[in-house]
């Protein structure tokens, strides 16, 4: 403790009254070339983008996060976008926003500052990760999606589905990743910058309730009879330990939202129940 | 209140804090021997890459910070534990036309079924649960949709943006059905549909188990692969009557695995790992189907678990080179390689406290392109970050890893590696620090 405060105090000594605070908004699964449209939608990025001194100080990354998270088209790709961010724009006080896997792929960043050369600039960077539902533990239904395939020998992957990130996210994979190549689960050392979990905590759908349509209804009844597939503390796709399995519990949805809303798996990307405005005044 | 931890601050305001300038010092230190429960790579192995490797850095890349002297780090983690309520069976249109039987453990069991191809021009068919028919114990058939609650088409489950395999729908039977045997029947199937189909049965609700775990999850060529299986009721094992196992490479090999039942019916598997050539990057798995019995009930499992075949690209010497300085502490650790790579040496430095305890102080990793022989990975952390820490000689190295980084390899790891006494950290003023 005593230790804690005076690198507290040192810290506001050295507090980046100068800094340039930046925000990049990091997609989750997917192959994503205009995430600003299709997986955030304008208003959030508009909304968030209102809490930065510059305004111009704001990108969306469009990665391919179909890959394994180590590969170059998925953290080769966010490496690229956030070392050029920070590098030209002179960010040193870099607020990442995650959604999904793209925690995990984030993560993959700060467990491997090694890997590559532009990662010990990105990590300096950073102030800290906002993880929107990150599928820190991975997932039953990654299991689900994987084990419906047939597997043929003599067509390979052909048959099967051809996505390297749900074969990831399933639960004894990221269990192996967790243990060996990334950091900030439980039993593992912690990671060099904070890592604050955003953990929806539910579905909620019923056609007459306008809360229901926030990200769209039809995506949010789907992730209802997903969640049947889970624990009752669940988004939708992923169960709130695994959103909260790695880095520190920022807030379980309803404590901070509009109405105490719950936010599905599709609802915490989105301009729900005020979750905008909440990492908007983080920033 | 959220603290930011930013290490660049952190190096920065902890200049502030200066240590006394002895000249440097250290020397050669022998690492301690692998315990039973650690990890390590024993004879090299030169791998046959069939496929090109990834391109890789040869940058010597170096960082470390500081963590919390609270920090709870497992230096001897147990592989994880899968534990299954669920089975699949893959069934022809014509059986499904004819009728499947289900087995569950308890009310509310969850279903899932999609067509599959065997070939790549085999139509996919989806089945609207609707059209389903179920015929529960005592032979009555339940239709259009009696007997079961949460339907779900393809269309709706598509929405979820989960993906499920195309032409995936689920339900869940109805509770007031209970448990038991039930037989499944797609009455609409057309007699030439040549449809395969893959169902799911999740007993959600069920205390039956069957809990499988690789005894270790890096396993490395030459070596025999263990794991262990459960069927059990969340408490007492229950009675097997089939057990088969398989091991799955990642690029899709099937070899059967040998099972073998003891006497208080854990299941014991084994499987020799011999091949060298990498079929890409991904993970193994032991796939296990199960067959047994809580009281009257029929009770069918399947489980996976995933692990890493290492094939032994390079260990550690046993050797380092420390080299102590209130610029700060390097620790060469010596790395012998079968074969060129970008290898990188992971550890923990342990300090001790006011208390007379360890605690972790610092992470360090190191990354360099070695050639094949013996060479050095060289971790360095700054006397700064280490005085600021507080914590004092003698330091610990622990959770001591060698990584494969190009290969993805995971080649040693060891709990406790090597003691730095006062001795070899002559260079490094005993923790004292003045403020100016």
């Amino acid at each position: 403790m005593k230790r804690g405060i005076l690198l507290l105090g040192l810290l506001l000594a050295a507090a980046p009254a100068l800094a340039t605070t930046g925000v990049a908004l990091v997609h989750g699964t997917g192959h994503q070339t205009d995430a600003y449209h299709d997986y955030w939608q304008a208003d959030m990025v508009e909304s968030i983008r209102q809490g930065l001194d510059d305004p111009n100080n704001l990108i969306v990354v469009n990665c391919d996060f179909e890959q394994y998270m180590w590969k170059s088209e998925a953290a080769g790709c966010l490496a690229g976008y956030l070392y050029n961010f920070i590098t030209s724009r002179g960010i040193d006080d870099l607020v990442v926003i995650t959604h999904s896997n793209g925690g995990n792929v984030m993560r993959w960043i700060l467990s491997n500052p090694t890997w590559d050369s532009r990662y010990p600039t990105i990590i300096h960077a950073i102030r800290w990760v906002n993880a929107l539902a990150p599928s820190s533990l991975g997932t039953p239904l990654a299991d689900a999606v994987m084990n419906g395939t047939v597997f043929e020998q003599s067509l390979g992957w052909l048959l099967g589905y051809k996505n390297d990130a749900v074969r990831m996210q399933q639960t004894s994979w990221m269990a192996y990743y967790n243990q060996y190549w990334l950091l900030g689960t439980s039993g593992r050392p912690s990671l060099p910058v904070g890592f604050w979990d955003v953990v929806g905590t539910d579905v909620e759908t019923a056609v007459w309730d306008p809360d229901s349509y926030c990200g769209g209804y039809a995506l949010n009844l789907g992730l209802e009879i997903t969640q049947a597939w889970l624990d009752s503390c669940s988004d939708g796709f992923l169960n709130c330990t695994s959103q909260a399995g790695a880095g520190s519990v920022w807030f379980y949805d309803t404590r901070y939202t509009d109405g105490d809303e719950p936010l599905s798996h599709n609802q915490s990307r989105r301009k729900c129940f005020g979750l905008d405005r909440i990492l908007r005044n983080d920033l | 209140m959220r603290i930011t931890r930013n290490i660049v601050a952190l190096i920065a305001a902890a200049a502030l804090i200066t240590v006394a300038l002895p000249a440097e010092a250290g020397g050669p230190v022998h690492l301690l021997a692998p315990a039973a429960s650690d990890l390590a790579a024993r004879e090299l192995v030169v791998p046959v890459e069939t496929t090109a490797a990834p391109a890789v850095s040869h940058d010597t890349v170096t960082f470390a910070w500081p963590l919390d002297a609270g920090t709870t780090i497992d230096l001897a983690p147990a592989p994880h534990v899968t534990a299954s309520r669920e089975y699949w069976q893959r069934v022809s249109a014509a059986e499904l036309r004819a009728g499947v039987t289900l087995y569950t453990t308890a009310p509310g069991a969850l279903v899932r079924l999609n067509p599959v191809r065997q070939t790549l021009t085999d139509e996919l068919v989806a089945i609207d649960p609707h059209s389903l028919t179920i015929a529960v114990p005592g032979g009555r058939k339940l239709r259009d949709a009696e007997g079961m609650s949460r339907l779900a088409t393809a269309d709706e489950l598509a929405q979820a943006g989960v993906p499920f395999p195309a032409g995936t729908s689920a339900f869940r039977l109805s509770e007031r059905l209970g448990a038991g045997k039930f037989v499944l029947q797609a009455p609409d199937l057309p007699e030439d549909a040549t449809a395969t189909y893959v169902i799911n049965v999740f007993d959600k609700a069920s205390p039956a188990e069957l809990r499988l775990q690789a005894l270790r999850d890096v396993v490395f060529t030459g070596e025999t692969l263990q794991a262990r299986a459960e069927l059990t009721d969340g408490g007492a094992v229950l009675p097997l009557e089939e057990i088969r196992a398989e091991l799955v490479s990642p690029d899709g090999e099937v070899t059967p695995l040998e099972t073998s039942v003891g006497a208080g019916g854990t299941v014991t598997i084994t499987g020799a790992l011999t091949r060298r050539e990498l079929p890409g990057p991904g993970l193994w798995e032991i796939h296990t189907t199960a067959v047994g019995h809580m009281g009257d009930l029929t009770v069918r499992r399947d489980a996976r678990t995933a692990f890493s075949y290492a094939v032994p690209t390079a260990r550690l010497t046993g050797d380092a080179e420390v080299t102590a300085s209130p610029a700060g502490l390097e620790i060469a650790v010596g790395v012998e390689a079968a074969a060129p790579g970008r290898y990188e040496v992971r550890a923990v430095l342990f300090g001790t406290g006011d208390d007379g305890q360890l605690h972790p102080a610092v992470r360090a990793d190191a990354a360099t392109w070695l050639q094949a022989g013996t060479g050095a990975v060289s971790l360095e952390i700054d006397g700064a970050t280490l005085a600021a820490t507080g914590l004092k000689p003698p330091f610990e190295l622990r959770d001591l890893r060698l990584m494969d980084q190009g290969r993805m390899f995971v080649l040693h790891r060891q709990a406790r590696a090597a003691v730095l006494d006062r001795n070899v950290l002559a260079g490094l003023r005993d923790g004292e620090a003045e403020l100016h």
